[in-house]
């Protein structure tokens, strides 16, 4: 019986609710959880301290208690171990750290997110052996640079790497997950990185390819060339570097906090200056308990000032989808385990992972086990990119939001209603 | 960082470190050698306080100064303070990594460390030669020390492979350059590829007159050079030929020679039948004006190979000389060709080219009556038109007075060459002598800047064109105008010893016109990969330790190309330039150190990232299998190295680890001392 | 602190002879050795940033004579993402730019070092990650 105490600090709770499906297991009882005990509950009988969530600066005196009490520290997502997807919030002048600043764990689970059994498998002392992602994806690579540089994939072209596309994808760069969004033609970004640099490398890796790209360059005094700072092919078509590159570790790899004005609300700092096409996903992930609610709501918000038709059939999925919500909320209040997991699967049936890789803008990107009818009723068109004032709402949330010309998110807003 | 040594513990990655990663070697013990360079760098830097400080610095065992580390003494100094102290790295701070890093990595190599243990900081030419501050010297020359320390401490061994060559050299240029090298080369038994893009060879040297400073006459000079090269049996002579590609690295280049149709064959006897009944008859481009020839042609008695040559240009296709030729030689049906020689040396000798005077239109070059010396060599010459006579172009007298303009085109900022020929004073004197000589009546004026005579027995040669009679005027002239009215060339010039404005009336003006590097050299340049000096010239390796090797492994150059160059100094220069192309053919071999690309395989996920971003085409991939370094084609620039997203390739002796351990060390001690200072 | 990363040959190169020449440029700069421009990738960069350096410089040849082909042009897609990074984050897209020297002129080197610096206190601009302007 091994006893574990869960620490959450801040984020979207999503892996804490995840290590609750644990608690059926004989073998680990958890002393302490957040969502049980409102995080009352005491470590001192526990085994390990398992640290989920993201910490800020201001976190460092509990953290520094933390290590104080001896405890065996494991770090349990990608939040803790590199800021996570909230390091983007650094984007905006805040100042998410990794919690390795201040302590150093026995062992690190990394993942957005991970999957409990991976926790279990490093408390018995396994060391997972851990793949490359790529060894797992049905692309493959070739030798070619692109010629230009996508935003949205080809739906029909599952052959070659997006790399080698032209869509920047951090697989290379990472280890097998739980969440496996490259299997719903969405680019990894890499949240468990195999390496000491992932954006570092991955824009080295990226940039080499990127041969082909017009650039801009001017002539100096002495009659030399230098690169120039104007906007060319490459700065055009890249329009989110920091997430793209940074997702999951600009906490970790840029010490320093941007300059950009903050909007007031952390989670509105995350989703400004994401493209539209990645925004889904990123909201679904960053809204924790209400990421449905909200993913669903951004994308039939920009669905409709977009003018892009969707299925009865998507309809009827996504429906199902809110339901999960539903659900997914009432579990968690009545700290319902059985529940949790059936809604989690039910998640993960439709939305193809935890973080929904499979939900997109018109339709679903790959075939849904619960589907009543054929793929072509429900697959994913074309995604026209444009400026769009846009607001959705249903139950749990209410979207609105602004792009520019780019479909780059440039004002954003949404409201909880708890139940 | 510090921060990221810990995380690669900290996480289960499936292995921490580069596989390749040399195996945890025995602890750092680095030696901190400080160069005064003479007041070099000890004038500006404190040098005792940069090795105090690098006595503390992590890793270091021992550290002092001395005057001069390069010399015997320094050397034996590092060499006695590596045995006693057990130092297994060393750090030498004073001059460039290309002077001296392989003089210091000898030194240890000789104790029996692996050579790359050594770190070369350069303090001088990126320190105490661009500041003027002191103490802001010293601090950055210890950063810069901290820096090499950090990366000495990192550093790992790395092996030289031998790699066998082909022993054949090209030599691309056949004027006394060329000739010079090629003969040397092949008198070693190397066979040589001579390509020249004229019908013949010889080159400029042919087409003088006489040579100073004892006026023989240089085909006589140069003709058993000729006719040696022409019938050596290692020597392949490629006449009308250019280079037209390079691949390849030192000891193994393909290049591609294209020639162009001479449409006469080499069993040509050179009787001459062909030109007496061709009917065009043009200007002589090798007599610059001074000869004719006809459409089919020897651009002079002597050349060689002793082959005419059909000029289609001109050639009107009456195929009279197909009937005459005795030996059917004429054929109009040639083509171009093109070959492709595998050689694993280069000599680049293909001279210079007389400046152009008309870009200096004050001088109103282009008239008939003001000419250069090249073209006075071609007057003074029996073959041509004038037969040696000293005639006025215009109208065929002989000229009562003539000036000798000197640096036209040298030493002038306006055209943009402001180096001095330094062979024109000489050429200049030489043949206002000669005018003289020929025409003791004859007024010769000498128009100079100063006189530049360097070398046994030109100072002697002046002397005596000083007794001729020759009137020597300090001073540059500020125009040379056809006068309008008559057909006199008024020369303005201000004597300066005199201060005196004169205005000479002159019957011909001669201009001693510059050399520089020639039109197409940039092509070629380009193809070889060369670095040239903004001058044009080629942009030699060493100014004084390495005059004949070029920016280029494996290419050396000979004469002219380098920068200006009298006879002498070329005969010389190509003699040295033979001597190092011949260097590693005679060997038979090339030393090649591995500090190229590895690639861990255990860490590749086969991206072909690499395969993509290689220049060379170094690395390839079988179906398969992970992607493969060749360890020859390398050249370890290390571009690779970012491409990978996984950190499985890097470059020995640059690799991440390394090159960031520098960084940090650089940067955390810059904090350091700017932090002390507060 | 500038970090210039300068390549082997022409960079290098140039850094020599404005030393022979003994032209002047700011002690602020720091020449640390790459074989070549295509050496320096992104991490290389980042890794000076987060380290304190306040601009970094990446020189190489120039384009189109670049000692191993083409590997200069491929910098230059890498160093113009990071550019993209840094004005993305808010910073100047002057704290890192790629230039080009020639080998046999000092005053190419200087030049870019002369710029680097004027665009870091160019009061106009906003700071760089480690530089106060």
């Amino acid at each position: 019986m091994v006893r574990l105490s869960v620490v959450q600090l801040r984020g979207c709770e999503r892996c804490a609710w995840d290590l609750l499906t644990l608690a059926k297991n004989s073998s680990v009882e958890f002393v302490s959880h957040p969502l049980i005990d409102g995080g009352s509950g005491s470590d001192n009988d526990a085994d390990f301290v398992v640290i989920t969530g993201y910490a800020r600066k201001s976190d460092e005196a509990r953290l520094r208690e933390l290590l104080s009490r001896g405890k065996k520290l494991i770090l349990y997502g990608t939040c803790p171990y590199t800021g996570g997807i909230f390091g983007l919030m650094n984007q905006k002048g805040a100042d998410v750290v990794p919690v390795t600043e201040y302590l150093s764990p026995v062992a690190s689970v990394l993942g957005c997110a991970p999957s409990p059994d991976e926790l279990l498998s490093v408390i018995e002392g396994q060391s997972a052996q851990r793949q490359p992602l790529c060894s797992e994806c049905e692309r493959h690579f070739t030798d070619e640079e692109f010629d230009k540089i996508i935003r949205v994939p080809d739906w029909s072209n599952r052959e070659k790497c997006f790399n080698n596309l032209g869509l920047a994808c951090s697989g290379v760069l990472s280890a097998r997950c739980a969440q496996r969004c490259i299997d719903f033609d969405t680019p990894c970004r890499g949240c468990v990185g195999m390496v000491d640099d992932p954006p570092g490398r991955m824009i080295g890796y990226f940039g080499s390819l990127a041969v082909n790209l017009q650039v801009d360059t001017v002539a100096t005094d002495c009659a030399t060339d230098r690169l120039g700072d104007r906007p060319d092919e490459i700065t055009r078509s890249l329009v989110d570097v920091v997430g793209t590159f940074f997702r999951f570790h600009l906490a970790s790899h840029f010490k320093f906090p941007g300059r950009n004005p903050s909007t007031g609300d952390e989670l509105a700092d995350i989703m400004v200056a994401r493209p539209i096409e990645e925004a889904p996903q990123i909201a679904a992930t960053i809204y924790g308990r209400y990421g449905i609610s909200v993913a669903l709501n951004l994308i039939e918000a920009y669905e409709a000032a977009a003018g892009i038709q969707v299925s009865d059939e998507t309809r009827e999925l996504r429906s199902e989808l809110r339901a999960a919500q539903d659900g997914l909320l009432t579990a968690l209040d009545q700290h319902d385990i059985e529940a949790l997991e059936g809604v989690i699967d039910k998640i993960r049936t439709i939305g193809g992972n935890e973080v929904l890789s499979n939900v997109y803008f018109g339709g679903f990107k790959r075939p849904v086990k619960s589907a009543k009818n054929g793929f072509d009723t429900y697959c994913v068109g074309p995604l026209e990119i444009k400026a769009v004032h846009a607001r959705s709402e249903d139950g749990c949330s209410r979207v609105s939001f602004s792009t520019d010309e780019q479909g780059v998110i440039r004002e954003w807003s949404c409201e909880l209603r708890s139940a | 960082m510090s921060k990221s040594e810990k995380k690669g513990k900290q996480r289960k990655t499936r292995k921490a470190k580069n596989k390749d990663e040399p195996a945890e070697q025995e602890r750092p013990r680095v030696g901190v050698f400080v160069c005064h360079c003479g007041e070099n760098i000890a004038g500006v830097v404190d040098v005792k306080d940069v090795a105090e400080f690098a006595s503390h610095l992590p890793n270091v065992e021992y550290s002092t100064d001395y005057l001069f580390m390069c010399s015997k003494q320094g050397i034996e100094l590092i060499q006695k303070a590596v045995k006693e102290h057990g130092l297994n790295r060393t750090v030498v701070a004073s001059c460039s990594y290309e002077q001296h890093w392989p003089t210091f990595a000898k030194a240890i190599s000789d104790l029996g460390l692996n050579p790359h243990m050594h770190t070369q900081v350069n303090i001088r030419e990126w320190c105490s030669w661009v500041t003027d501050d002191k103490k802001a010297a010293t601090e950055k020359a210890k950063r810069m020390v901290a820096a090499g320390v950090a990366r000495a401490s990192k550093k790992e061994p790395v092996a030289t492979r031998k790699i066998p060559i082909t022993k054949r050299t090209m030599v691309v240029g056949g004027g006394v350059a060329g000739l010079r090298a090629a003969m040397d080369l092949a008198e070693l038994g190397i066979p040589v590829v001579l390509v020249e893009k004229e019908t013949s060879i010889g080159g400029h040297m042919t087409m003088l007159n006489k040579t100073f400073p004892t006026n023989e006459c240089p085909m006589c000079t140069v003709s058993p050079l000729l006719n040696g090269v022409m019938s050596h049996p290692d020597i392949e002579v490629l006449t009308l030929s250019e280079v037209t590609n390079v691949e390849g690295t030192m000891g193994h280049f393909v290049v591609e020679v294209t020639t162009k149709p001479r449409y006469v064959h080499d069993n040509c006897t050179s009787c001459g039948r062909c030109a007496d009944v061709c009917p065009v008859e043009v200007e002589n481009e090798w007599d610059h004006g001074f000869g004719m020839r006809k459409a089919i042609y020897k651009p002079f008695p002597q050349a060689l190979p002793s082959v005419f040559t059909l000029d289609t240009k001109h050639c009107i296709d009456c195929g009279s000389c197909v009937i005459v030729c005795p030996v059917d030689a004429v054929d109009f049906s040639m083509t171009k060709e093109e070959r492709t020689f595998e050689v694993g040396t280069i000599v680049v000798a293909t001279g210079y080219e007389e400046y152009d005077p008309t870009e200096i239109t004050a001088y109103h070059y282009g008239h008939p009556d003001i000419i250069t010396q090249l073209q006075m060599e071609r007057m003074l010459a029996p073959t041509t038109l004038t037969k040696g006579k000293i005639v006025r172009p215009s109208n065929g007298e002989v000229p009562k007075t003539v000036v000798v303009v000197q640096c036209v085109g040298s030493r002038n900022d306006q055209v943009g060459n402001e180096y001095c020929t330094g062979v024109c004073c000489m050429f200049g004197i030489k043949n206002a002598g000669i005018i003289k000589d020929h025409l003791p009546d004859t007024e010769v004026y000498f128009c100079y800047i100063d006189i530049r005579t360097p070398g046994l027995y030109y100072e002697e040669y002046y002397k005596r064109a000083q007794k001729k009679g020759i009137r020597f005027i300090r001073g540059r002239p500020s125009t040379i105008t056809p006068d309008p009215t008559g057909d006199k060339i008024r020369v303005e010039v201000e004597d300066t010893l005199t201060h005196m404005p004169m205005c000479i009336e002159a019957d011909l003006v001669v201009l001693s016109a510059g050399m520089v590097a020639p039109r197409g050299f940039g092509k070629l340049s380009a193809k070889l990969e060369l670095l040239r000096a903004k001058e044009g010239f080629a942009k030699e390796y060493h100014v004084k330790m390495g005059p004949v090797r070029s920016s280029r492994d494996g290419v050396y150059l000979a004469g002219a190309i380098q920068g200006p160059k009298d006879i002498t100094q070329t005969v010389a220069h190509a003699g040295g330039a033979a001597s190092a192309a011949a260097q590693p053919l005679v060997q038979g071999f090339l030393e090649k150190r591995m500090d190229t690309a590895v690639i861990d395989e255990e860490l590749c996920i086969s991206c072909l990232g690499c395969v993509t971003t290689c220049p060379v085409g170094a690395i390839s991939v079988a179906e398969g299998e992970k992607p493969k370094v060749n360890d020859v084609a390398c050249k370890s620039c290390g571009a690779c190295v970012p491409a990978c997203p996984v950190g499985a390739i890097q470059i020995r002796n640059f690799r991440d680890s390394q090159l960031n351990a520098e960084v940090s060390a650089l940067l955390s001690v810059a904090a350091e001392l700017e932090g002390g200072d507060e | 602190m500038i970090v210039a990363f300068l390549c082997q040959n022409c960079a290098q190169g140039a850094a020599n002879t404005a030393g022979v020449q003994r032209m002047r440029y700011s002690d602020e700069i720091h020449i640390v050795r790459v074989p070549c421009a295509g050496r320096a990738g992104a991490r290389e960069i980042l890794h000076a940033f987060n380290n304190g350096a306040e601009a970094v410089a990446v020189i190489g040849c120039c384009f189109g004579a670049c000692h191993f082909s083409d590997a200069n042009l491929i910098t230059l897609r890498r160093v113009k993402i990071v550019k993209k990074f840094l004005v993305e984050m808010g910073y100047s897209t002057d704290c890192v730019t790629m230039y080009t020297s020639r080998a046999a002129e000092g005053d190419t080197i200087v030049g870019d070092f002369e710029d680097i610096l004027e665009r870091k206190y160019d009061p106009e601009t906003p700071p760089c990650p480690g530089g106060a302007k």
